[in-house]
């Protein structure tokens, strides 16, 4: 039974996909939402990625200073494990769980409390492709915000951890630039991109469309907006696991 | 004119709809009645494309809902305002920008026309000037007033209207029957309204369908209402002792 219940909203998930591109409004109505998507999906993220990353960049490094008790060991390798870390892993991972807490609450929450409050059957009413009107701007600033943001994660984790090692004392300031250069990997930086984009599609998609599916009243809105965030968060790890084999 | 026929809608193994066909004609206030839960929200969400009806056609002049291709339902659909239960205005938007919402989807008139008529809509449910107040500063009645605003923008053809009247005190429904009886014999607009308000039907009413359990079970206006022999009817329409005595009243002057 259960097993029948994940196919089928599996397939209404994909249904709902189709629905955003078909019979879809004009694109110009789409760049203003869209824009406006960005500066709530990007812009007021930026502080908590900005946080988050810097503290994520600085405890890194001073675990491994904490661990690395072999003197054959060279200290410059710090930097070039918070380096790979980050870009490979924290950066894309944890700011896209932090964003599906944030950004895909929220989109579940008001897509969630439009659906009972009937905006959404208002919509419909005036010939207007809701699931598409709606949705498909935050897929789309999602798509673009997200590598953004993930790359000035990347960028302020590999800073906090810059200055908790030296101010710490943990390692060298030459130490710790030497061992971010060393062995740089230009892929990586690709790989943390589509990672990231990937991360986006999906924690938009599956926000939205369980806001959207929401059925009842306020406590449905609570509940759809916990089982968008825990799904979306399962998705991403799922995600992490399989780019990894394929792109790696 | 709008028709409906043979409607019939269920929800797993539940009939909700049983084979309800009606006329409702252009100028009048059409009310379908019923007990809460005998399915006329369903009726209205199959009449105006929300739900899809398991069987049954909605004939908006020759053209039918149910069957239309998207491009007819949609031309449909622009003929349609519709005043939900809850108002349904956006609450990221204020007053003007609610108005003004179909209008920048469908119409084909510059900003300052729209503005004009952001204006005129409002002034016609008397709530002139507010234009720029946010949903939360908004009474219920008012925000009842701002959806008939939103839903007559576009000047529709059809005006669909669920439970106009729920949350509000006696006074404000009034106002808001006459609103509606005042806009349908102005533009001359086919009005549909579902409501278990019998003041209201008492009052705007000019033909009446009443749904039990899904079925169609009686069909008049509002002066045959009070002297109607069906059983479910009149358990409905009498069904507190103020109504009785109204009735023993009613049957005493005959």
């Amino acid at each position: 039974m259960n097993k029948f219940k994940i196919l089928t909203a599996i397939g209404d998930y994909m249904m709902f996909l189709k629905k955003l591109f078909f019979h879809r409004e004009p694109f110009s109505v789409y760049i203003r939402n869209t824009a406006h998507e960005m500066v709530i999906i990007g812009v007021e993220s930026v502080t908590i990625v900005f946080i988050i990353s810097a503290f994520i960049g600085a405890v890194t490094v001073v675990q491994f200073a904490y661990n690395l008790e072999n003197p054959l060991i060279p200290r410059s390798v710090i930097g070039l494990i918070v380096r790979d870390m980050t870009i490979l892993e924290l950066a894309p991972t944890i700011t896209a769980i932090v964003l599906a807490g944030k950004v895909g609450s929220n989109m579940a929450g008001s897509l969630g409390t439009m659906k009972i409050t009937e905006q959404i059957d208002a919509i419909e009413i005036m010939g207007i492709n809701s699931a598409s009107y709606l949705v498909l701007p935050k897929i789309i600033a999602s798509a673009f915000m997200f590598p953004v943001l993930v790359t000035i994660a990347a960028f302020i984790s590999i800073t906090g951890g810059y200055f908790a090692g030296t101010i710490s004392g943990a390692i060298t300031e030459y130490d710790y630039v030497y061992g971010i250069r060393e062995y740089f990997v230009p892929y990586n930086i690709f790989f943390m991109l589509v990672k990231s984009f990937v991360f986006a599609l999906l924690i938009s998609s599956i926000c939205s469309y369980v806001g959207y599916n929401t059925k009842g009243g306020a406590l449905e809105v609570g509940r759809a907006t916990t089982v968008a965030v825990t799904n979306s968060c399962i998705a991403v790890l799922c995600a992490d696991y399989v780019l990894a084999q394929i792109l790696l | 004119m709008l028709r409906i026929t043979n409607i019939s809608k269920s929800f797993d193994d539940k009939n909700v709809l049983d084979s309800i066909s009606g006329e409702f004609l252009p100028g009048k206030v059409n009310y379908i009645i019923g007990a809460s839960g005998s399915g006329k929200t369903v009726l209205l969400k199959c009449i105006v494309g929300l739900l899809k009806p398991d069987t049954g056609s909605v004939f908006f002049d020759d053209m039918n809902l149910v069957t239309a291709l998207f491009n007819q339902r949609k031309k449909i659909l622009r003929e349609i305002g519709m005043l939900f239960q809850g108002s349904a205005l956006f609450d990221s938007m204020n007053v003007q920008e609610n108005i003004l919402f179909p209008l920048d989807r469908f119409s084909q008139l510059n900003c300052e026309k729209k503005i004009e008529r952001v204006n005129f809509c409002l002034e016609r449910v008397k709530l002139s000037g507010s234009n720029k107040l946010s949903m939360s500063e908004l009474s219920g009645g008012m925000r009842k007033r701002v959806g008939i605003a939103r839903a007559i923008a576009l000047n529709p053809r059809y005006l669909f209207c669920d439970e106009p009247n729920s949350g509000l005190d006696p006074q404000t429904s009034i106002v808001i029957d006459k609103l509606i009886k005042e806009i349908t014999v102005e533009f001359n607009m086919t009005t549909l309204v579902v409501s278990h308000d019998m003041n209201s039907v008492l009052e705007t009413g000019d033909s009446i369908i009443f749904i039990h359990q899904g079925k169609k079970c009686w069909e008049g206006n509002r002066e045959e209402i009070l002297h109607s022999d069906n059983t479910w009817l009149n358990e409905f329409v009498f069904a507190g002792p103020h109504q009785k005595m109204l009735r023993d009243k009613i049957e005493n002057r005959k």
